[in-house]
C-alpha cells in the first residue's frame, strides 16, 4: 500500500497523462543546480586522491566512519519521518507534525555528530590547512552541513504549517518542497560520505 | 507516541520498503568500506555504485521523480547516470 503523498495539488502541476511535478518547477532548477555544484564537489574529491593516493588514504585513515554511518541512519530516517508527515498533512491530527519534529530531531542529531567529528579532529590537530585532503573535508562537509541548517529552519516551518487544522494548497505546496528540499540533503550526503570516508 | 505513529500500515508501504533497503544498503557500505584491506579499484567501484544505486532509489521514490513529466525525470536519471560515470572514470584514471 502507498503512502498518499500530495491528496490535493495546484492544478497547474499536473499534466494530461497524470504525471505532476514534485513540489515545483522553480524548486527542481535549484535542487538541480545544487546537485551540480555537488558533483564537481564528488569529482574534486577523486581527483585529490588521484593526484595523491597515500595522502588521501592516510588522511581518510584518520576520520571517524562510525559517526558517519549513524550521521547517513538519521538523515534515511528523517527522509522516511517527512514522507510520513507529509501523508498525514491536513487529516486533521497531530501526527503530520509530529513526524516533522522527528525529521528534526533526526537534524539535529545529525549536526550534533557532525560538530562531534570537527571537534576530535581540531583535537587530534586536523584542520583545514593541514593538507588538501582536509581542506575539502571541511569545506564540502561543511557546505553540506550548511544545507541541512537550512533543512532544519524549514522543517520547523513545516512543523507550524502542519498544526494548522486547515491546510491550503499553497501550504501544502510548501511542506512538498520542503520535503524534496530535505531529500536532498540525504541524497547529497549518500555520495559525499563514501567518497570521503571509504573510497580509498 | 512511535508506536500510534507507526501503525502497521505505515510499516507496509513502498516509501518504507524503501527505507530498508536503503539502511540495508548502508550496513552493506559500511561493511565493505571499514572491512577492505588496501585499496582495491574493485571495492572503491562497489562503494560508488551502491551509493549511486541509493542516490536513484531516494530521487524515485522519495522525491517522486517516478512519477514526474518525462524531462523532470530524464534530467534526474541523466544526473544520476552521467555524475557515475564521469567519477568512475576518474577514480579509474586519475
Amino acid at each position: 500500500m502507498s503512502v498518499q503523498t500530495a491528496p490535493s495539488v495546484a492544478p497547474d502541476s499536473s499534466t494530461a497523462d497524470g504525471k505532476r511535478i514534485p513540489g515545483e518547477e522553480g524548486l527542481w532548477v535549484f535542487i538541480l543546480g545544487d546537485m551540480a555544484v555537488f558533483a564537481l564537489f564528488f569529482g574534486t574529491i577523486l581527483v585529490t586522491r588521484g593526484d595523491d593516493p597515500d595522502m588521501f588514504a592516510a588522511a581518510q585513515h584518520e576520520l571517524h566512519p562510525a559517526l558517519g554511518i549513524i550521521n547517513t541512519a538519521l538523515l534515511l530516517t528523517g527522509s522516511l519521518f517527512v514522507i510520513h508527515g507529509l501523508s498525514r498533512l491536513g487529516d486533521g491530527s497531530r501526527a503530520s507534525s509530529r513526524f516533522f519534529a522527528l525529521t528534526l530531531v533526526c537534524a539535529l542529531g545529525f549536526a550534533a555528530i557532525k560538530a562531534t567529528e570537527y571537534t576530535l579532529l581540531v583535537h587530534e590537530g586536523y584542520t583545514g590547512g593541514s593538507n588538501d585532503f582536509f581542506m575539502y573535508y571541511f569545506v564540502f562537509t561543511g557546505i553540506h552541513l550548511a544545507h541541512l541548517v537550512i533543512g532544519a529552519i524549514i522543517m520547523t516551518f513545516m512543523i507550524r504549517t502542519a498544526r494548522r487544522t486547515q491546510v491550503g494548497a499553497g501550504q501544502r505546496k510548501f511542506a512538498e518542497c520542503g520535503a524534496i528540499y530535505w531529500h536532498m540533503v540525504d541524497l547529497l550526503w549518500l555520495v559525499l560520505f563514501p567518497l570521503l570516508y571509504l573510497i580509498r | 507516541m512511535l508506536a500510534r505513529l507507526f501503525s502497521a500500515r505505515l510499516f507496509s508501504d513502498r516509501q518504507t520498503n524503501v527505507w530498508m533497503i536503503l539502511v540495508a544498503a548502508t550496513v552493506l557500505t559500511a561493511v565493505v568500506g571499514l572491512e577492505q584491506h588496501g585499496g582495491a579499484a574493485a571495492v572503491g567501484l562497489l562503494l560508488l555504485a551502491i551509493a549511486f544505486v541509493k542516490i536513484r532509489l531516494v530521487a524515485l521514490h522519495f522525491m517522486e521523480i517516478r512519477e514526474a513529466p518525462l524531462p523532470l525525470r530524464l534530467l534526474v536519471e541523466g544526473y544520476v547516470g552521467i555524475t557515475f560515470v564521469v567519477l568512475v572514470t576518474i577514480y579509474l584514471v586519475a
